[in-house]
């Protein structure tokens, strides 16, 4: 099989979250020796902006958006290890740390950006819904996070995003982190009052911001 | 039915699964296999759904989807499992009309029908919409009681108590519930309606501890209001939902289940939402023994539900609960457009003649989603009003009609709709009457509406 067709082939199996199909072409193209790095490229990441945008046209749910995202992860676990032993890196664009505020135990919008940074090639760590302020501080600094991303859903929440860009001043930290917020009731004149770094409209955004504050 | 112990013991030893997996094993394949098995199919040409097939066939797949998935509680990490058979009473025994309010003001919530010309809906009006204080808030209160439509209210919010912003869960934010409700009775009865049934008193309340402080006597609610408990998406309870619940069963307070499904979320597409909405419904009157319900399905995206997807399934949604369950509701839809934007009354007028003749009563549309500090005024809420009172003299028929020339007015530029204009910008604060630029956009745009078929009483 050509290069061209086994790309295309990988391409198509992720968008039609054919998670066998996906890995038996990956393993085909470590198999004939194509290059790894080639077939992220190619065809495994814009397979990812395709289901974005299937999820933000509304032809595509969160479960698939999800699902195409465990597949991307699935054949990363395949790949990574090949990249290395030919002497090359897969760095991630950034290290973010992501979480529903204290007081929100809102989870949905949080998962879906959390997702699709993951699959855009960021190293995230999720923790969760209602974290305290000084938790996101204490775990952007253990995994040495390039961005805290802040979500609220509701609008007597949105105030802790304020407490932990608060936090981090406290803690002489500011400068070190990146601050990105989001959620329904958060606007980019709220981020601006709150001095957050970044503000995403929507899960596409976020990433796009991110994006931006980590190049 | 069963009672509320027996679904606490459900809570505490149901099946232990994550959450992960409740949602993305158990739930979402479960829908789509119910979509398939009842060949459900959205038409979003006509978003007021005309085929009681349909309606029906939704109601059963929710019956299926209740039975077969149950609800999950991520507290516990277990899930509360019903049997057909308890589902089905619990639809046999849903607790019908139910009596709000006192005095002049108290009236009969009722439960009606698609094409149902006779029986007029509830009209719930206001919404949890932060304002900048506690003295904007009362304007707000009171300019609602003064519209005649209104059968209820919600109450708004404030950000700041004194000097303090305000979160959920602090001290501060258990004082600004308190403060909530006493602002809420103490502007009605300056209004003159002192009897008005406040269907949400305490919309700021996160956790039961506030619901419950809030919720003592002489504060200002009464047992003749209205408590507002929400699942969360999809098909979950917490324990503070249900703590909520377990404080009201024992003091006499009307418990509304406030459910939503996602459109693009775990439910999927039109079909899933409405199936899920449903079934909302059904767990509500099983799980919090709710004594009426609101229903508010969003699009994932825009979190707005004024989208075709999210309005077909409002409508079936409407017609498969009034068809097939003895149990009042009504539905609250999230417009893009905030105060004094054309947007914001399209999409209002849109959302309640898809609502009101497929068989549900409704509360004003929250403007800009209603996450705007300020940005909902007792103008538009009045306009909203006045179409929740004269829907119900259109058929299904004809609000299709109306609805299929409305919805190419705004949804093109939905996305980026404006948030309009704030309360200060709008009204003026001293007299707490709408500003004449408000008022004259305000009649001409009814003028429109009505020029369009909307068959307003004046």
């Amino acid at each position: 099989m050509e290069t061209e067709e086994i790309l295309a082939k990988i391409y198509d199996a992720i968008i039609e979250l054919d998670e066998a199909k996906t890995l038996e072409m990956v393993n085909m193209v470590l198999n004939e020796g194509l290059d790894a790095i080639e077939v992220i490229s190619q065809a495994m990441s814009p397979a990812m902006v395709e289901v974005g945008k299937g999820f933000e046209n509304g032809k595509m749910f969160l479960p698939e958006l999800l699902l195409s995202a465990d597949i991307y992860q699935a054949a990363m676990n395949i790949l990574q290890p090949k990249i290395l032993e030919a002497g090359g890196t897969v760095e991630a664009l950034g290290k973010v740390v992501i979480g529903t505020v204290k007081g929100d135990i809102h989870a949905i919008g949080k998962n879906l950006v959390s997702t699709m940074l993951r699959t855009a090639g960021f190293e995230v760590h999720d923790l969760g819904i209602d974290v305290p302020p000084l938790t996101f501080v204490a775990q952007a600094e253990k995994f040495q996070a390039d961005v805290i991303a802040l979500s609220a859903l509701l609008t007597t929440t949105m105030e802790s995003q304020r407490v932990v860009i608060e936090a981090l001043t406290v803690e002489g930290l500011r400068d070190r982190f990146k601050v990105i917020v989001g959620g329904a009731p958060v606007s980019r004149q709220w981020a601006e009052e709150i001095k957050a770094d970044g503000y995403g409209k929507d899960a596409v955004q976020a990433v796009e911001v991110t994006k931006q504050l980590c190049s | 039915m069963i009672d509320f112990v027996e679904i606490c013991r459900r809570v505490a030893t149901g099946r232990l699964v994550s959450e992960e997996k409740f949602d993305r094993v158990l739930f979402y394949p479960k829908v789509k296999e119910l979509i398939q098995r009842y060949g459900i199919k959205a038409d979003l040409e006509n978003l007021v759904n005309q085929d009681d097939g349909i309606a029906d066939a939704v109601f059963h797949a929710a019956v299926d989807l209740v039975s077969e998935v149950g609800v999950y509680c991520p507290d516990s990490q277990r899930i509360i499992e019903l049997s057909r058979d308890e589902v089905l009473e619990a639809v046999r025994e849903a607790p019908g009309p139910c009596w709000f309010g006192e005095d002049k003001d108290r009236k009969l919530y009722p439960v009606r029908k698609p094409d149902s010309p006779d029986i007029p809906p509830w009209c719930h009006i206001g919404g949890g919409v932060i304002y900048e204080n506690e003295d904007i808030a009362f304007k707000v209160v009171e300019g609602i009681a003064r519209i005649s439509e209104a059968d209820s209210i919600s109450m708004p919010t404030f950000r700041r108590l004194r000097d303090m912003p305000i979160s959920t869960g602090s001290p501060a934010g258990l004082l600004t519930c308190i403060r909530s409700v006493e602002v809420a009775r103490s502007a009605l009865r300056q209004s003159g309606r002192s009897g008005m049934p406040i269907l949400n008193g305490i919309p700021g309340a996160g956790s039961a501890v506030e619901t419950i402080a809030a919720s003592c006597p002489g504060l200002g609610l009464r047992p003749s209001d209205g408590w507002i408990i929400g699942f969360l998406s999809e098909m979950k309870v917490s324990f503070d939902a249900l703590n909520k619940c377990a404080f009201l069963l024992n003091t006499g307070g009307r418990i509304g289940p406030e459910g939503g499904s996602i459109l693009g979320g775990y439910c999927g597409g039109p079909e899933g939402t409405a199936i899920t909405n449903c079934a909302y419904f059904i767990v509500g009157i099983l799980v919090m023994k709710g004594r009426f319900q609101i229903s508010f399905p969003t699009d994932i995206n825009l979190g707005c539900s004024t989208t075709r997807g999210v309005l077909w399934g409002v409508g079936v949604t409407s017609q498969a609960m009034s068809r097939n369950i003895n149990y009042p509701f009504h539905m609250l839809g999230y417009c893009m457009g905030g105060p004094m934007t054309k947007s914001y009354f399209y999409e209002d007028t849109a959302y309640l003649l898809v609502a009101i003749p497929s068989g549900a009563s409704a509360q004003s549309c929250a403007p800009a989603k209603a996450v705007v500090d300020n940005h909902m005024t007792p103008l538009e809420l009045k306009y909203s009003a006045e179409v929740i009172r004269c829907a119900h003299k259109l058929s299904r028929e004809e609000a299709n009609e109306i609805v299929k020339r409305l919805v190419p007015k705004y949804e093109d530029n939905l996305s980026s709709a404006s948030s309009g204009k704030s309360y200060q910008e709008c009204f003026d604060v001293k007299t707490g009457y709408p500003k004449k630029e408000y008022v004259d956009f305000y009649s001409e745009i009814k003028k429109e509406m009505a020029n369009m078929g909307v068959p307003f009483d004046y």
